[in-house]
Formats: C-alpha cells, sequence, structure tokens
C-alpha cells in the first residue's frame, strides 16, 4: 500500500533533475564569423571542485549544446531553418592521471592534467559554427534557440538501466532564446 | 421444463454469478406474478448496471486522458527515456487500476459485512486467508531480499575489494608511469649521447647509432623526426606504423613541445606499443622517438583496468541510487504482487460464495414456504452436484408439500363435515327436551345440553367440568352412588332410575337412563346421562286416573242420590202432616238438600270426567272474553269487572265454548274470593255457541269456590275489582291473558298445588275447576299460571297463554 502511495506521488511529481550545480559565464552571443552564423560561449560551471570530483570517481560527463535556428513568424509556428548540436565529452583518465576532452569542433581529444586549464581552453571559448548566411533574409527575424545540457556519458547499460529514477543531468539544463535579423550591424553582410 | 405437474420452474438472472437461483412464490399463480416482478426488477438492475457500467467508463476515460497528458507533459519537459516513462506510466496507472479495484472490493465487503448480506463474512475469511496465505510469504521474501539487496550491494563497496580496486588500478598505473619514465631517460641518455657525437639530426649516420641503442634498451624502435615532424632514421617492425599515425595524430605537440618529452600508447594490430617522444631544442631540430613493444593488447588491458576502476567508483558514487532504484522495484513488484493477490482474493472469494450465497438465499426461499425455487447452475464441479441434490431436494419437498396441502384440504373439508355434523348434533341436543350429560370416569361433567343444564339447575359455562356429586342432593347421591357402582362393575350397561329435582320451588321429576361407555378393554372412562323430564307425564296419568276415579264414582253414586232425594221427599210429603215434630222436616229437607248438593258434586265429577274433546278453529279471544265478563257483570254488580283488550289481538285455533268454560271458572273462582255472595254460588255455567256464533249456555255447572273468605280488613273486600285483560306479544306470539283481582289472594303453596284436581280449601268444594281450566288450556297448547298480584298488594293473577300460530 505504501509502495502504491510513493508511486501515486511519483506520479504527481515527475522526476527532475536534482542537479548540483548551475552553468555561469557570460550570456551567448551571435556573430558573423567565417561569412556565417557563429555562436560565442564562455562556459563555466559554478562548482568545479565538484565536477572535478565527479570526474575522479568515474564520472563522464557529456555537455551538449543544441542550436536550432528558426525563422518567426506571427501567425504560424517558427519555421525551423537548422539545427546543429555539439558534444563535448569529459572523463577522466586515472591511468595518466589526466582529463580528457573530446573536441567536436576538432575532432581531437584533449588531455590535461588541470581540468581548469582543459575547460579554459574548451569551454570558456567556444565559438561555434551555426550556419552560412545564406539562409537568412532581410526583413525576417530569426530566433536561435540554444540548450545546455550537462549530463552522465557512458554509463554501463546494466546501470543505466537499473538507475530508472536517476537523473543523468549534473547541471541543470539552461536555455536560451537569440534573437535576430540582418537588419542588426553585427548581421549585415 | 416443469419438473412437476402445475409446478412452473423459473429460471431468473442468469447473471454475473454462474449459479442463479430461480422461481419464486408458493402456488403457480403467485409464481407466475412474482416471476414478472423479478423479471420487471432484473431489467431494472440491468438497466442500474448499465449506467452504473457508463459512469465507470466516463471516470476511466478521464483518468486515461488525464495519464496522457501527464505523460505528454513528462516526456516533452522531464523525459530522458520516453518509453520508459511511458511504461512507468502505464504501469503506474494499472497499479491504481488495481488499487482502485481492491478498495472498491473492499469497501463493498465491508458495506456487505456491516449490512449482514449473506456469503459476505464467509467472502471476508476466504479473502483474508488466500490474501494472508500470499502476503506473509511475499513480505517475508521482500524483507530477506531487501536485506539481501542491502548486503550485496555494501558487500560490492567493502574496503577490501575498494583497496585491491585501487592497488590494481596503482600497479597499472605504477608500470605504465614507469615505463613512461624508463622511455624519457633513455631517451635523455640517447640525445645526450648524440649530442656528444654530434651526430647530424636525422642524418644516415644516426642510423647505426639509434640501431645500437634499440638493441641495447631492448625497443622495438628508436627514431628520429625532423621539426616538421616527418620520419627520420625511421626502420619500424612491421605494425608501427599504422599505430604511430594514429598516436601522431593525437598527439599535442605543442604540448611536447613546451613540456619536452610526451608519450604516447600505440595500438598495433599484433601487438601494442608505448611511443615516447622527446622535443630536441622545443621541437626546432627535431624529435627523438623510442617505441617499446608493450605484447599484444596491453593498453586495452591496462584500459580495461581503468575502466573498471571508473565503473567502479562511479557505481560507488551511485550506490544509494541503485540501492532506492532495487528498493523501490522491489516494493513495487511486492505491492503489485499483494494487490493482485488480495484482486485475486477478492475474485476467488467471490466465485467460491456465490454459489454458497445463492444456495443460502435458495434455502431461506424455501424456508420461507417459496418450494418452487430452483437453482440454474452451468459449472461441472462439486458445486454442480450440489445444486443438482438441491434442486432434487426442492422438488421433493415441493412435492410433499403439495401433498401435505392437499391432505389439510381434505382433512379441512372432512372437518368442516365433521363440524357441521358436531354443529347439527349440538343444535339437536340443545333443542330436544331431554337433557344429554356425559361425564367421565372421575364423574366430572365433560358435555351437556341446555336441557340437562336446565334440569340439574346449572349454568352451561360453569357445568363443563363439575363433579357430579357437587351438585346433588344426598337422597339424589345415594341414588346416582347405586348406579354408579353398577357402571363401574358393568360400563356397557343401560340403567334408568328417576330423580327429583327442585327448581324455582317446583319439583321436576327426571328419569335418568344412564349408560356406561367402555374403554376398547371394557374398562369404564365415563358415561352418558340422558334425563327425560316426566313431571307433566306424570301429571297427566294422575289426571287420566282422577278422571277415572271421577267416572267410577259419579257412577257408583249417581245412581242411588234420585232415590235418596225422591224417597225423602216422599217422606216429606207424606208425613209433613203426621209428623209435627219440625225435626222431622228439618230432617228431609236437609237429606233432600245434602243429596242435591252430592248430585251436583257427582255432576262435576261426571263433567270433569267427560270433558269433551276440544275442537280448534280460527276465531277470536275477544268476543268470548267480552261475553264471559259481562255475564260475571250482571250477576255480581258488587264486583268492578273491566276488560282492557289489546286493539290488535290476532286470531287463533281455539274452541270457544271451551275457553269460556275456562274462563267463567276462572271467573268464578275470582268472585268467590271476594265471599261477598251470601251462600254458595252456584254458578251455572252454561257453555256453547249457539248457530249463529253466540255463547249459548250447554250445560249448568256450580262451581265452588276455592278460595278462602276474605278478611274484613284486606282492601280488596272495600273495593273489590276484577280486571281482565288480554295482550299479544309480537316476540313469543303468545296471547296472553290476565285475570286479575284483589282478593285476598293465596300463598306460595297454595299457588303452586290449585291446579291439582282435588285440591280445594273450601269446605265441600270439589277442587276440579282450575283442574278443568288446566286441561282446557293444556289441549289448547297453552299454559295456566297463578301468580301474586303484586301491583294491589293483594290478590291473585291467573295467567293464561294461548299460542296464536
Amino acid at each position: 500500500m505504501a509502495a502504491a502511495v510513493l508511486l501515486l506521488l511519483l506520479c504527481c511529481c515527475p522526476p527532475v533533475a536534482l542537479a548540483l550545480q548551475h552553468f555561469t559565464g557570460e550570456a551567448p552571443e551571435l556573430s558573423v564569423q567565417e561569412g556565417g552564423l557563429g555562436l560565442s560561449l564562455r562556459l563555466s560551471v559554478d562548482d568545479e571542485d565538484e565536477l572535478r570530483l565527479l570526474l575522479r570517481n568515474g564520472a563522464s560527463l557529456e555537455l551538449v549544446i543544441n542550436a536550432e535556428i528558426l525563422r518567426q513568424r506571427t501567425f504560424l509556428p517558427n519555421e525551423s531553418l537548422d539545427e546543429r548540436n555539439f558534444s563535448f565529452l569529459l572523463k577522466y583518465d586515472s591511468l595518466t592521471r589526466q582529463y580528457r576532452m573530446s573536441d567536436p569542433l576538432t575532432g581531437k581529444i584533449l588531455q590535461d592534467p588541470n581540468m581548469r586549464s582543459l575547460l579554459t581552453k574548451t569551454w570558456k571559448q567556444l565559438e561555434l559554427p551555426l550556419t552560412n548566411m545564406d539562409i537568412f533574409a532581410q526583413d525576417e527575424d530569426y530566433l536561435v534557440l540554444l540548450k545546455l545540457t550537462l549530463q552522465y556519458a557512458e554509463i554501463p547499460p546494466w546501470l543505466d538501466r537499473s538507475l530508472v529514477f536517476w537523473s543523468r543531468e549534473v547541471v541543470e539544463p539552461e536555455t536560451y532564446k537569440l534573437e535576430f535579423n540582418l537588419d542588426d550591424a553585427a548581421f549585415s553582410r | 421444463m416443469p419438473l412437476f405437474p402445475g409446478e412452473r420452474t423459473q429460471p431468473v438472472a442468469k447473471g454475473r454469478s454462474r449459479t442463479a437461483v430461480a422461481g419464486s412464490g408458493h402456488a403457480p399463480e403467485s409464481n407466475i406474478l412474482t416471476g414478472t416482478a423479478s423479471l420487471v426488477k432484473s431489467q431494472a438492475q440491468r438497466s442500474l448496471d448499465r449506467k452504473k457500467r457508463r459512469r465507470e467508463f466516463f471516470w476511466a476515460a478521464m483518468g486515461l486522458l488525464l495519464v496522457l497528458v501527464l505523460l505528454f507533459v513528462q516526456i516533452q519537459y522531464f523525459s530522458s527515456s520516453s518509453i520508459f516513462f511511458a511504461l512507468f506510466f502505464f504501469n503506474s496507472v494499472l497499479l491504481l487500476g488495481i488499487l482502485f479495484v481492491v478498495l472498491r472490493n473492499a469497501m463493498k465487503l465491508l458495506l456487505e459485512r456491516r449490512r449482514r448480506i449473506i456469503g459476505s463474512r464467509l467472502r471476508t475469511r476466504l479473502v483474508l486467508a488466500i490474501s494472508a496465505m500470499t502476503l506473509i510469504p511475499c513480505l517475508v521474501m521482500f524483507l530477506v531480499t531487501a536485506q539481501f539487496v542491502k548486503i550485496s550491494i555494501d558487500f560490492w563497496f567493502q574496503n577490501q575489494v575498494e583497496s585491491t580496486v585501487e592497488t590494481s588500478l596503482e600497479m597499472t598505473r605504477r608500470t605504465y608511469e614507469s615505463t613512461a619514465a624508463r622511455l624519457r631517460s633513455q631517451a635523455g641518455f640517447c640525445l645526450a649521447e648524440i649530442e656528444a657525437r654530434d651526430y647530424g639530426w636525422g642524418g644516415v649516420s644516426m642510423d647505426a647509432f639509434l640501431e645500437r641503442k634499440r638493441q641495447e634498451y631492448d625497443l622495438a624502435l628508436v627514431g628520429t623526426l625532423d621539426s616538421g615532424q616527418v620520419e627520420r632514421n625511421w626502420q619500424p617492425e612491421a605494425g608501427i606504423g599504422n599505430a604511430w599515425q594514429e598516436a601522431k595524430n593525437n598527439l599535442d605537440w605543442e604540448r611536447l613541445r613546451r613540456d619536452g618529452f610526451l608519450f604516447a600508447p600505440g595500438y598495433g594490430a599484433q601487438s601494442d606499443f608505448m611511443f615516447g617522444v622527446l622535443s630536441v631544442g622545443s621541437g626546432r631540430i627535431g624529435y627523438l622517438m623510442l617505441v617499446e613493444d608493450m605484447g599484444e593488447g596491453f593498453w586495452s588491458k591496462l584500459e580495461e583496468i581503468s575502466a573498471g576502476t571508473q565503473e567502479y567508483k562511479l557505481l560507488r558514487t551511485l550506490r544509494r541510487e541503485l540501492k532506492a532504484t532495487l528498493y523501490l522495484t522491489l516494493t513495487v513488484l511486492t505491492a503489485l504482487i499483494a494487490l493482485a493477490t488480495i484482486w485475486f482474493a477478492f475474485r476467488v472469494g467471490k466465485e467460491l460464495t456465490a454459489p454458497i450465497t445463492t444456495l443460502v438465499n435458495a434455502t431461506e426461499r424455501m424456508a420461507e414456504g417459496d418450494t418452487s425455487v430452483r437453482i440454474e447452475d452451468t459449472s461441472s464441479d462439486e458445486f454442480a452436484v450440489l445444486v443438482k441434490a438441491f434442486n432434487r431436494m426442492a422438488a421433493e419437498i415441493g412435492q410433499s408439500r403439495q401433498e401435505l396441502t392437499d391432505t389439510n384440504a381434505l382433512l379441512g373439508q372432512q372437518n368442516l363435515v365433521l363440524d357441521q355434523q358436531r354443529r347439527y348434533v349440538e343444535t339437536v341436543l340443545d333443542n330436544i327436551a331431554a337433557g344429554v350429560l356425559s361425564f367421565d370416569a372421575e364423574w366430572h361433567i365433560t358435555t351437556a345440553n341446555k336441557a340437562a343444564c336446565e334440569f340439574i339447575g346449572l349454568k352451561l359455562e360453569t357445568a363443563i367440568g363439575r363433579n357430579i356429586n357437587t351438585f346433588l342432593t344426598k337422597a339424589q347421591s345415594r341414588q346416582t352412588r347405586k348406579v354408579g357402582l353398577k357402571l363401574l362393575r358393568r360400563p356397557g350397561s343401560h340403567l334408568q332410575h328417576q330423580l327429583v329435582f327442585t327448581h324455582d320451588g317446583e319439583d321436576r321429576h327426571l328419569l335418568a337412563t344412564s349408560v356406561g361407555l367402555p374403554s376398547p378393554e371394557g374398562k369404564f372412562q365415563g358415561g352418558v346421562v340422558v334425563f327425560e323430564d316426566v313431571t307433566e307425564m306424570e301429571k297427566m296419568q294422575r289426571m287420566a286416573a282422577w278422571r277415572e276415579v271421577a267416572r267410577r264414582i259419579a257412577h257408583e253414586i249417581k245412581n242411588p242420590l234420585t232415590p235418596i232425594k225422591l224417597s225423602a221427599q216422599r217422606l216429606e210429603k207424606k208425613f209433613s202432616a203426621e209428623v209435627s215434630d219440625p225435626v222431622f222436616q228439618q230432617s228431609t229437607q236437609l237429606i233432600v238438600r245434602q243429596v242435591e248438593l252430592l248430585q251436583s258434586m257427582v255432576q262435576e265429577f261426571s263433567t270433569f270426567a267427560k270433558l269433551p274433546e276440544v275442537r280448534l278453529r280460527r276465531g277470536k279471544i275477544a268476543p268470548v272474553l267480552q261475553e264471559s265478563v259481562d255475564m260475571f257483570r250482571n250477576s255480581h254488580a258488587n264486583i268492578i269487572w273491566s276488560l282492557d283488550l289489546d286493539p290488535n289481538l290476532p286470531d287463533l285455533e281455539m274452541d270457544g265454548i271451551a275457553l269460556q268454560r275456562a274462563f267463567l271458572n276462572i271467573l268464578t273462582n275470582a268472585a268467590e274470593a271476594f265471599n261477598f255472595m251470601e251462600s254458595k254460588t252456584d254458578m251455572k255455567a252454561e257453555a256453547g255457541m249457539e248457530a249463529g256464533g253466540t255463547l249459548r249456555p250447554q250445560a249448568r255447572m256450580e262451581i265452588k269456590t276455592d278460595a278462602e273468605p276474605a278478611q274484613e280488613s284486606k282492601p280488596g273486600r272495600q273495593n273489590p275489582a276484577v280486571r281482565v285483560r288480554a295482550v299479544y306479544d309480537p316476540e313469543t306470539r303468545m296471547l296472553r291473558i290476565d285475570f286479575i283481582d284483589n282478593g285476598p289472594g293465596l300463598n306460595d303453596d297454595e299457588r303452586k298445588r290449585m291446579f291439582e284436581p282435588y285440591f280445594s280449601r273450601k269446605k265441600g268444594g270439589t277442587g276440579l275447576g282450575l283442574t278443568i281450566v288446566r286441561s282446557i288450556i293444556t289441549e289448547h297448547r297453552g299454559y295456566v299460571r297463578a301468580l301474586p298480584n303484586e301491583a294491589d298488594d293483594s290478590g291473585t293473577v291467573i295467567s293464561v297463554e294461548l299460542p296464536t300460530i
């Protein structure tokens, strides 16, 4: 009976991320980079020690940056023009005692015994190419929906299946809405 | 199909239960009626059920919609695994559905128990028993498993395991680092020697040196790279090339230049390698590379150890969540099993108790008298056998009941007949003049009719159960004791004896015929006494005897009287002149007078003996009375005569002459009662009707008064009066004629005996006048009684009652 009541409560209160930390840093900015639309992001977490402890305790973390470019419409739903995903896998190699991060932009794995140094080189100076400017037109308003998620990755399948009510999110997901049009000075061709 | 003729079996309510009760009512007619009623009821019930199902469906649909909305919200905003949460919600809904069903069943059962519905207690026991049978082991299993999970997970993260893992990692790390350190030092030595020998970087002259160093350090390769990271002095073994290209791509050259030395793993097809790269002149000159063959799968093994350690650490970090998940899963499973078990228990309880409940209901209905009840059962298990046995029993009881009813009806009819016969016999007994009385062996009265009660002077209500000896006089008791003794000796004998009962001062002579009632064994067990009132019969017999006496006296005395009288007259006539003695004349005259008196008496005797038979004809009484009274009004003017006639006097069957003779006798007696007549009143009453219907004297009758001379002081003497009153009583249909005088009156004894022959208080009276009156009135089926005149304080009332039919 108690289990049934517990389940009832669980139904009423869906499992949300009990986030350890929050993203910090400057707000993302859109810019034109090499003839395309780019996103500048200075990303960090509020408690790096906690993050470090997680990594040292065997966790692999994945930063997922999802950017969807939409054309805003008044009466109809916004039109999706493009969508990009960037995934940064961060983990600690207990053998080499180094932090390793896969960089989706270069395709390389960056290693550093110092996590802060590694993060400074990567997340704190992200310049992400989103799409070509050709898809944009004058007199139109556009929107970039940016969603940042830092979650556990490479969880052994048996554990992944077992931990049904465990939130994989390490940091509370962050969502940004960035509006622009080509009339802005920053985006003028 | 009816089981018995005239009986209708009604299949009713093939409902949710496999067993249904059929039939109701006691008689076939009532079966049909109640059957229709129950059909109506079942339709109403079905309608209610349909509404209920619709309502439940509505709420279920609403619940499902809510679940879908929640599911959408969950998936849209909170999901990490949509399938999981979909399944989770589906299971939750299922669980909640089962929980709802279980709670609903429990509430229903609770309510049924409170309402004391048949079968609810048994169902409760079954539910509790089945639930307990499953829940207790389930709970035990849950606790054991939970403990097992706790112990197991805690066991995984024991310090010993953890230290082992950490040690293995440390050992691996040391191997790795020592290899790297060795490569680094070897690279340093090698570079120092190259610098000492002043080789040109990447020149051919270095090949032999590098080959020698490779052999000296037992390495797979010792080579150089120029500042552009192009391989020089490069004589790799097979398999190194591909591994190096992969490691070269991942190598952080900038860091290498900064740090001076880096090592990188290499994965070969046959063997793994460790590449140690030393930057020379911060990479401006080139790079010295030493490659050590680590053997097949070396890096994989190291990484496995590392990955295993990492996984172990991750697991340790998440062990609380893992435990919670396992506990939750276990709890959910246990709850599911528990709820499913309880639901199953309810279901089984219902299945098991439904036929029992039906049987109990059917039995109760049968106990209430509905023998047409039947149970339908489509199963083939033991209940079906029970149901068949019940139906067979019901049919047999119904048949027996029908037979009993028929027998009862027959007995009722017979009782009715017997009751009618008994009433008839009672009516006969109550209306016969004879008294019938029965008694038991203890001489207690068991039955008595009205006449018997009247004879013995008891009321019917008090007579029953009373001992006979309690109301008998000593003399009567002596008589009955003798009779009783005879009956005891011979219970079947018939005995007759006479009893005299005095009732209201009047003796009643009863002829009692006693019959004993013997038992089949011949023992005395009571008897029956039949009383016959022989008082009147005795009187009649006495009257007849007296008439015979009167006739003989008249006959014997009458003949010599005439010669005696004539002789006396002759003597007087012949010798009166010769005999001067007045005694002679007085004597002869006395003889003549006495003879005349005797002749008168003889005449009266003769009249009494030869009273003509009355001839009844329809006639009116008023003229007879009027003529009689007028006759006396003229002859007895000193008496006030009055006649009150009811104007509605009906005609009656009568003999006018006989009645007038009777009335004249009564009136004569009344007149003589006043003693106003100086001498004996010779009342020559002549009776007879002329042809014209008028009263015609036929005979001369001398009536002597029976009454004593009245006292001077009595009020009657002052104003002597005789009143004749005739009234008709419609209720009894009797004509009553009262002759009321205010004379001196009579005492009780005189009144009792005044109608007896030859009873006279008057000297020389024959005592036949009122006897003749009684004889005439009796022949008219009437009654004559003497009563005191209570209205005038003295006098007598002679009351004559004559029937008008």
